[in-house]
């Protein structure tokens, strides 16, 4: 337990703070699903208790930097990603979740449950980086969906991501929500207003793309 | 395949280091020093969702993850019903094939729609309490409030319209202030196979398709739908691969020729669906076109876009040359349209900024081009929208009618407040089912919208106590009943029930505690039976008997492995299943599987056959009936599959096939299996045929294939 980012232990971040509450973790544990979409992530298959996880969000709520920042860091390689392979430049997706992050902790308040964060921020993120690529535009003023040429941020093991610039914004949407957001089909159908066998065709013709332009 | 490349971009990603400013040490930091400031700027920031917009996966609570044992209850729950005496005579019939399962059978008392809702009653407590929401405690006191007051809270009201916009603008507020903190508001999006629905299903048509060619499958008899893919026996309709175009494709036998294409202006929006009626084509499109304004600063342009939903008609009597006669422009995005009786029904949906953009003063002008959605340019007037005293979201549905014979002209238009999460259509009334929640747990509000000859009116509002599994599960009976079979969970856990509501949708009847511990995965009303699957391991089909509106009877249940995701009536005497196979003992699934049950004595249902489809794991019809071709008439089940081959070790290969199946002397025989990476059609192939020849269309392609000669192909077009 060394009690600070990056370390094991969430009941160590709480304790940081002495508050009293959490001075033993309660004896009763249950195996805490993460209930906001998608898959595992490392935390989440640490044994968590009910209790830590709503003390969490109603501390990030009251405003506390330090809850908000357990919460944060259960999501934010996540977001980073994300935002990587929408946006193609590291200044730009560096940018895109910083502004996530202040948005979020500016709203904070209406935080349903610890659960409700992840799905919560990355709507955020995924608006940001829309409107992110909203800003790229060419000379005749109507919005381009490609990305301009990325430039000298990739390497030959990031031709994925060079690739990932060649599809339109809504396959690399859905195929970003799918890999770093973790959602299913029928949940990105809901964040993209689309048919989950729709969303499923378009990944699949996206990736198809991909495969093509990557050669492998 | 795809899945190695997914996989790739996982690790890939991986490799990538997250910026140091971006650690959550970091963060801690920066928010400790700026917090207030930060807080300060923020707040406004329009691309915040509002927490009760965030559609939630029920949570599973730990009572429900030790329910394993579906046995152990149902024998606990046969002992208690033997003590009440209601064992029903269906549970002793058929060796081997049935079994009881000892339900809890009793009457639902007769509900008024007096069902708690969080409305007007909270917003008095709310708004006293929620001031500011970054306050401590007041956020707590709201919560707690709330859960106090709604069981006395006043019923939802969709039935009378706004005063005016005002009205409007204050049900938005009061339901900021009401919704903004309490649990749950617009929860509720059932996650059962990690898949819902959001498209309705439909009923069949039992007749063989007019002039033997097949036609769209439905969800309810006699009320049309658009798809992409048609034909009307002569002609073959496709939407284009970049969905910008329809393209007509003459068929006769193999020889398909490319007869013209329409391709409307659309700026960077695509074609969703079309319908066609003898010489009518409407297109469903979206339209969206964004553009630069510049604004006073040099090098700063503000971006405008223009994002709506247009129903485009076209004469097509002459098939080499359409002509464009009309086009309805609707605000929003396209949800689904019905067609009844020459008229279209529309339904689109407004995605409005959220909450924080909602200003404290009402002001006419900015409100209306905020929140008020517009058909062909014009305000919808307040007299036409509906919406309960607090609304929790600020999404709305429009519906909008249209005659086909006076194209681009709205019949009527109603706005109803609040996310519609599926709908239904009988013949003369449309249900939308609103999520909600209310005691504690979620529920779905459903609004009865009378339509007919184009006119839009509401008409009634009921609640069912759980969520519906999909537009199947509620289905209007021929005098005007509602039946509802409902998954509804509680603290004690999740269980399925049948719930019936008269003409003004007010509750007389119900069953409820079927299959204790399982969803609902299926459900299809054949006049006044209901088959019902639900599944934990095994799927009992459920038969129910809805004669009597006011005592629904289980007739009988049938226990299998795995379950139907998607019943069809075939013929009169059977009902397909096409769904999952699953390992009895622990619920696994182990791949597709077809199934024929015989329904001619519903107190008996028994399985003919069953047909696994080992390794295939996708089957995009279950999600999208229209996508199925089942003809009883015609013999044929028609439906896209992918599964996986391995082909070296560690190395798996997705297979994307069309499947054509016949039901012959009680068997189902395979008629084809075509690969569609071969037949250039990756995605979203549709089945068709006419007369004797098959076809397989998707984009730009169709193949076709001589039934009469084993599928050999006969033509094709690119």
């Amino acid at each position: 337990m060394e009690g600070k980012y990056g370390g094991k232990s969430r009941a160590g971040a709480l304790k940081k703070t002495g508050d009293g509450c959490n001075k033993d973790l309660p004896a009763k544990y249950c195996i805490y699903r993460d209930l906001s979409f998608g898959r595992e992530t490392p935390w989440r298959s640490r044994v968590k208790t009910k209790e830590d996880m709503s003390l969490l969000a109603e501390r990030a709520r009251s405003g506390d930097p330090e809850a908000f920042a357990s919460l944060y860091e259960m999501v934010y390689q996540d977001l980073y990603r994300y935002a990587l392979y929408m946006l193609g430049q590291k200044e730009d997706a560096e940018d895109v979740v910083s502004e996530t992050v202040m948005a979020a902790y500016a709203q904070i308040g209406q935080l349903r449950s610890a659960e409700a964060f992840r799905a919560w921020i990355f709507r955020i993120l995924s608006n940001k980086c829309r409107n992110q690529r909203a800003a790229y535009l060419n000379k005749t003023g109507e919005l381009d969906e490609q990305m301009p040429d990325p430039g000298g941020d990739f390497t030959e093991e990031s031709m994925l991501r060079e690739a990932m610039a060649r599809l339109t914004g809504e396959e690399r949407e859905i195929i970003c929500l799918h890999v770093f957001g973790g959602y299913k089909s029928a949940e990105i159908g809901l964040i993209l207003k689309m048919n989950p066998a729709t969303v499923r065709s378009r990944e699949h013709r996206a990736l198809e793309k991909l495969r093509k332009s990557c050669g492998s | 395949m795809n899945e190695d490349l997914i996989r790739k971009i996982e690790e890939e990603g991986k490799a990538a280091p997250v910026p140091s400013s971006l650690t959550p040490e970091a963060v801690r930091q920066m928010l400790e020093e700026k917090g207030s400031q930060i807080r300060e700027e923020y707040k406004d920031d329009p691309d915040v969702p509002a927490m009760e917009e965030m559609p939630v996966v029920e949570e599973i609570s730990a009572e429900e993850e030790k329910v394993t044992d579906v046995e152990e209850i149902r024998r606990r729950a046969l002992k208690k019903a033997r003590r009440r005496g209601f064992i029903t005579a269906a549970s002793l019939l058929a060796a081997g094939l049935l079994l009881f399962t000892g339900v809890r059978i009793w009457q639902g008392s007769r509900m008024g729609s007096s069902q708690a809702s969080g409305g007007a009653a909270l917003t008095e407590e709310a708004a006293e309490v929620f001031e500011s929401p970054a306050e401590t405690g007041g956020i707590e006191k709201a919560e707690k409030k709330a859960e106090e007051a709604a069981p006395e809270a006043e019923p939802l009201d969709y039935l009378t319209p706004a005063a005016d916009y005002e009205a409007v603008y204050e049900a938005l507020k009061t339901g900021r202030d009401t919704f903004y903190v309490t649990n749950g508001a617009a929860g509720g999006f059932a996650d059962a196979k990690g898949d819902m629905a959001v498209e309705e299903a439909a009923a069949p048509t039992a007749e063989a398709a007019a002039g033997g060619y097949s036609q769209t499958n439905v969800r309810e008899e006699g009320v049309g739908e658009s798809d992409v893919a048609l034909t009307d026996g002569s002609y073959i309709y496709t939407l284009g691969d970049d969905e910008t175009e329809i393209l007509i494709t003459s068929a006769e036998g193999g020889d398909l020729e490319r007869v013209s294409r329409i391709r409307p202006d659309l700026g960077s929006g695509s074609i969703r669906e079309f319908y066609l009626q003898g010489d009518h084509l409407i297109l469903l499109a979206s339209y969206y076109k964004t553009s630069m304004a510049q604004t006073d600063q040099e090098d700063m342009f503000s971006l405008e876009s223009v994002d709506e939903t247009h129903v485009i008609s076209y004469d097509i009597s002459d098939r080499e040359k359409p002509v464009e006669t009309g086009t309805l422009k609707l605000d929003g995005y396209y949800r689904t349209t019905r067609f009844y009786d020459g008229y279209a029904y529309i339904l689109t949906s407004t995605d409005r900024p959220f909450y924080a953009a909602l200003p404290e003063k009402y002001e006419e002008e900015t409100f209306t081009a905020q929140v008020i959605p517009k058909v062909n340019g014009a305000p919808v007037p307040a007299g036409a929208i509906y919406c309960p005293p607090a609304v929790s979201c600020m999404q709305s549905l429009t519906v909008t009618g249209m005659d086909l014979k006076a194209p681009g002209e709205a019949s009527d238009a109603k706005v109803f407040m609040g996310w519609t999460s599926d709908f239904y259509a009988s013949r003369d009334a449309l249900y939308l089912e609103i999520p909600s929640w209310k005691g504690g747990r979620s529920v779905t509000d459903i609004v009865k919208v009378s339509y007919e000859k184009g006119k839009i009116t509401p008409s009634a509002v009921g609640t069912v106590p759980g969520t519906l599994e999909s537009s199947f599960s509620i289905d209007q009976s021929r005098d005007g009943y509602l039946r509802a079979a409902v998954t509804a969970r509680t603290d004690a856990g999740v269980s399925s029930g049948v719930y019936i509501f008269d003409r003004d949708l007010v509750q007389v009847g119900s069953l409820t505690g079927l299959a204790p511990g399982e969803e609902i995965q299926s459900a299809r009303f054949l006049e006044d039976i209901l088959y019902l699957v639900t599944f934990r391991n095994t799927d009992p089909l459920f038969s129910v008997d809805l004669s009597d509106p006011e005592e629904p009877r289980l007739l009988g249940e049938l226990k299998i492995p795995g379950f139907s995701d998607y019943l069809h009536f075939w013929g009169e005497d059977s009902l397909l299943g096409i769904g999952w196979d699953a390992d009895e003992k622990n619920g696994e699934i182990l791949g597709l599987k077809l199934s024929m049950f015989d329904i001619s004595d519903p107190l008996s249902v028994s399985e003919i056959t069953t047909l696994p489809m080992k390794n295939y794991w996708q089957c995009d019809g279950l999600y999208d009936y229209r996508m199925l071709l089942v003809d009883p008439a015609a013999n044929l089940i028609g439906f896209e599959a992918g599964r996986e081959t391995e082909e070296r070790e560690d190395s798996w290969r997705w297979k994307d096939e069309y499947h054509v199946f016949s039901f012959e002397d009680g068997k189902f025989e395979k008629l084809a299996s075509l690969d569609l990476e071969e037949c250039g059609i990756p995605y979203g192939a549709r089945g068709l045929y006419i007369g004797d020849t098959f076809y397989l269309a998707g984009g730009r392609r169709i193949l076709a294939f001589d039934m009469e000669k084993d599928f050999e192909k006969i033509g094709e077009i690119r």
